[in-house]
């Protein structure tokens, strides 16, 4: 065991290591979910229409409906996995729900029950993100965190995109193989659940944060010495437990009033597209496949972008990110639109993505003690998901009212105004986060003798491999 | 990292029954998918121009088998009787005055949309792309306005709400309108709610008046609405109702009406313009969602899925007198469009 400890502490020194096998194997569970949900939503719009019957205010409503009640859900997921200390075991449910769901939907023959489907599918989603991050964050060095998350985030794009591939090389063998696409989907979905709950350890972020601030025997209330007594209650320590109120700790606000606030100055990728199609007849020839040029930038940067963010600051670039954000609505509100204008707003997005979604994450949990963590990040994650809900609509508003055009200058001026007082309110974040690592450090150098203790940072298994 | 063997060897396991299933599974789909018998054997295949030469039905044809989604033909005197196939694939359907609009989704690595007009050879004249997947079309009259609506996915937008998209194309002008940039009057106010949304545009026979839906979510209200292109307004003609279609003698609106909220009903209805009046057509009961097409001046056609074949649909006929059955008009068909013939 003291040679895992002593692997699991090398990543503190500055040289280059790999990222930990956990935040990879995350990364392929949700690279094989998203070929299973993507594959499906690639073709389920043809399905509903082509064998289904579909009525559009339904959808629209069903839709509206869902989207709310995942992102609620979200942070459900997030203090469920901090309550109970087993995150594996909640985003596990959230897998699994959603699995189930591809199963269902080779059952499901009406138009209601495939909707019912889906939004299960949602749900789980909701469930599953928080404590997934949650779990990057524990198992990742903390001077690496946005490398980290940008690896998981890489492998989850990569998925939605092989996805889409995947269930049109099926209808093209079997034209209408729809069923096909949902029992192949099934499986993907299946395997991914197997390979999160069979490989991904047990972690225990709480009861490993509490392992970390007691670190000698005395402090555990073990006895003096090993193997003079077992099972006595101080050795499976519960840690520190979880409460709203550290939700409210003065840097985690400052991090959610700048990114929701810069999130309602956002005007919705859809309108972005709209924008795009009403000016470019390449934007339009390819609308549907826009949000693949977004996916793809983002999947290429999501790594360069963490470890940028790693480097410089990650409070720091993930209001900065912003700014790819005014160039990308400048872009789209160009009069004169040629398809290298569409390439390079899409290209902008991705930027934008790479530098805010994983990196918000990495902010929201570096920033958190480890008892509150999942529902810190969830917590940040449905602030700038409802924020970005409220904008677009406001921003449909300023589209109708003042044209095209000018809404997006006024939202790209105010956005631009708004990104040098984030950048002021998040000010010191980065370095704080810095020096709490620091102490950790000295806080090892203290305790370098003591690595045979008995509760290593996870309940089974090293989160590092080397 | 010290994973156990055991559980390595069960994921292997996993994969492997994962993969073998889903293989025979696909394997038992594709011969499923490749033995099936082509359209010829259930459904009787008739010379295209010998039944365009008189009066007849344009339809996409739901018959499983290759044929399937293509565009049809039947006589009008025998629409259940032998059809002819034209090749093209379609998922929506309008024809008037020797021009046919067509309007389909074309898989691939991404689906694509688009509007195709064709002449009376059946040869493309125009292309337009579509934002989203077909919904309705319509042909003027008079051949010069094509309408087509699509249902734009906002994607990752407010609250990931479905919206239509409608545009009326002058093919004279070569203009194409947005019906959002048209003024909406209700009750004599003009109006522009952010979440308006207009689809299922019917035409009158003046070359500029037209029939469509407009819908606000947000102020609670689905109108049918008068259009006219040369003044680029939309007024209200009638609150709570759906996808007009305006009979031949340009007197009446069929369209569709909410007549059970649970479950949920829509049957069709039928507005007199003149006066005003308007009545439920209460003889079909199962739950429709189409734009209906008028065979004459007293009966619809319209689309019914059939419940227990996915993506088999049927073509039924009802009289807009009161008491009127349905009856099977085509079978195996979807979007109905009747042609004089030449």
């Amino acid at each position: 065991m003291s040679a895992d400890v002593a692997a699991e502490k090398a990543p503190r020194s500055r040289t280059k290591q790999r990222v930990s096998s956990v935040v990879v194997t995350l990364g392929v569970v949700s690279l094989l979910t998203d070929i299973s949900s993507e594959s499906v939503a690639a073709v389920l719009p043809l399905y509903v229409t082509a064998s289904l019957g579909l009525t559009t205010i339904a959808f629209g409503f069903i839709d509206g409906v869902m989207q709310g009640a995942s992102a609620l859900v979200r942070i459900a997921g997030g203090w469920a996995a901090d309550r109970g200390d087993h995150p594996k075991w909640v985003a596990f449910v959230g897998y699994g729900l959603s699995a189930v769901t591809r199963g269902a939907l080779l059952l499901a023959s009406g138009f209601v029950s495939v909707l019912s489907v889906t939004a299960i599918d949602r749900v789980g989603k909701g469930i599953r993100t928080a404590p997934r991050d949650a779990m990057i964050t524990a198992s990742s060095n903390p001077r690496t965190l946005g490398r980290s998350f940008g690896v998981h985030r890489t492998l989850d794009t990569l998925g939605a995109a092989i996805g889409p591939l995947i269930a049109f090389a099926v209808l093209w063998v079997i034209p209408d193989g729809y069923h096909t696409v949902f029992a192949v989907s099934f499986a993907f979905a299946i395997i991914g659940v197997a390979v999160l709950g069979l490989l991904v350890p047990d972690l225990r972020p709480r009861r490993a944060a509490w392992l970390e601030k007691h670190r000698t025997r005395e402090k555990r209330g073990l006895p003096a010495c090993k193997g003079c007594s077992c099972g006595i209650p101080g050795i499976a320590p519960a840690g520190r437990p979880f409460a709203w109120r550290t939700l409210a700790a003065p840097r985690m606000r400052r991090v959610l009033l700048a990114a929701g606030g810069l999130a309602l100055l956002t005007v919705g990728d859809g309108f972005v597209y709209l924008s795009l199609q009403a000016r470019d007849g390449f934007a339009t020839k390819w609308f549907p496949l826009l949000y693949v040029g977004t996916n793809l930038a983002y999947m290429l940067l999501a790594v360069p972008m963490g470890r940028v963010a790693d480097r410089w600051g990650r409070a720091r670039v993930l209001v900065l990110g912003h700014v790819a954000l005014v160039a990308a609505y400048l872009s789209a509100a160009v009069v004169l639109g040629s398809a290298w204008t569409t390439i390079v707003t899409l290209v902008l997005l991705g930027v934008f993505y790479a530098a805010t979604d994983g990196v918000l994450a990495a902010v929201t949990g570096q920033l958190s003690e480890a008892s509150s963590r999942g529902t810190a990040i969830g917590t940040a994650q449905t602030v700038v998901a409802v924020a970005r809900m409220i904008s677009a609509s406001a921003f449909g508003i300023l589209w109708f009212g003042i044209g095209r055009v000018p809404a997006m200058l006024v939202v790209a001026g105010l956005l631009a105004v708004a990104v040098p007082v984030a950048l002021a309110a998040v000010r010191g974040l980065d370095n704080e986060a810095v020096a709490l690592d620091e102490d950790d450090d000295e806080d090892d150098a203290d305790h370098d003798h003591d690595h045979d203790h008995d509760g290593p940072a996870v309940a089974d298994e090293s989160p590092e491999a080397r | 990292m010290s994973t156990s063997r055991g559980r390595i060897w069960a994921l292997v396991a996993v994969v492997v029954l994962g993969v073998a299933l889903t293989a025979g599974y696909a394997v038992s789909e594709y011969l499923r998918s490749s033995a099936t018998p082509t359209a010829s054997v259930a459904v009787a295949e008739d010379d295209l121009a010998a039944v365009t030469a008189g009066p007849h039905v344009l339809f996409r044809s739901t018959a499983p088998g290759d044929r399937f989604g293509q565009l049809a033909v039947v006589a009008a005197d025998d629409p259940s009787g032998a059809r002819a196939y034209t090749g093209i694939e379609c998922d929506l359907i309008a024809a008037d005055a020797g021009r046919v609009s067509c309007l389909r989704s074309t898989g691939g690595f991404a689906t694509s949309h688009e509007a195709v007009l064709l002449d009376a050879d059946w040869q493309t004249t125009d292309t337009f792309p579509l934002t989203g997947l077909p919904n309705r079309t319509r042909v003027s009259p008079g051949g010069s306005l094509v309408a087509t609506t699509a249902l734009v996915a906002g994607h990752c937008d407010a609250a990931g709400t479905i919206t239509t998209q409608t545009i009326v194309h002058d093919l004279d002008t070569g203009a194409a309108d947005d019906l959002e940039d048209y003024d909406l009057v209700v009750d004599g106010a003009k109006v522009s709610p952010v979440d308006r949304n207009y689809w299922s545009v019917t035409f009158a026979d003046d070359e500029d008046t037209f029939y469509a839906t407009a819908q606000s979510v947000s102020m609670g209200h689905t109108w049918l609405v008068r259009g006219s292109v040369s003044q680029r307004t939309l007024t209200t003609v009638l609150d709570g109702g759906m996808c007009p279609s305006l009979s031949p003698d340009g007197t009446r609106l069929a369209y569709m009406v909410q007549t059970s909220s649970s479950p949920n009903i829509w049957s069709f209805a039928v507005l007199d313009l003149e006066s005003g009046e308007h009545r439920a057509l209460d003889g079909e009961t199962a739950n429709v969602d189409d734009q209906v097409a008028w065979l004459d001046d007293d009966t619809i056609l319209y689309g019914l899925p059939r419940t227990d074949e996915p993506g088999v649909t049927d073509v039924w006929s009802l009289g807009v007198t009161p008491g009127a059955r349905p009856a099977l008009f085509i079978p195996q068909a979807w979007s109905p469009q009747v042609a004089p013939g030449p």
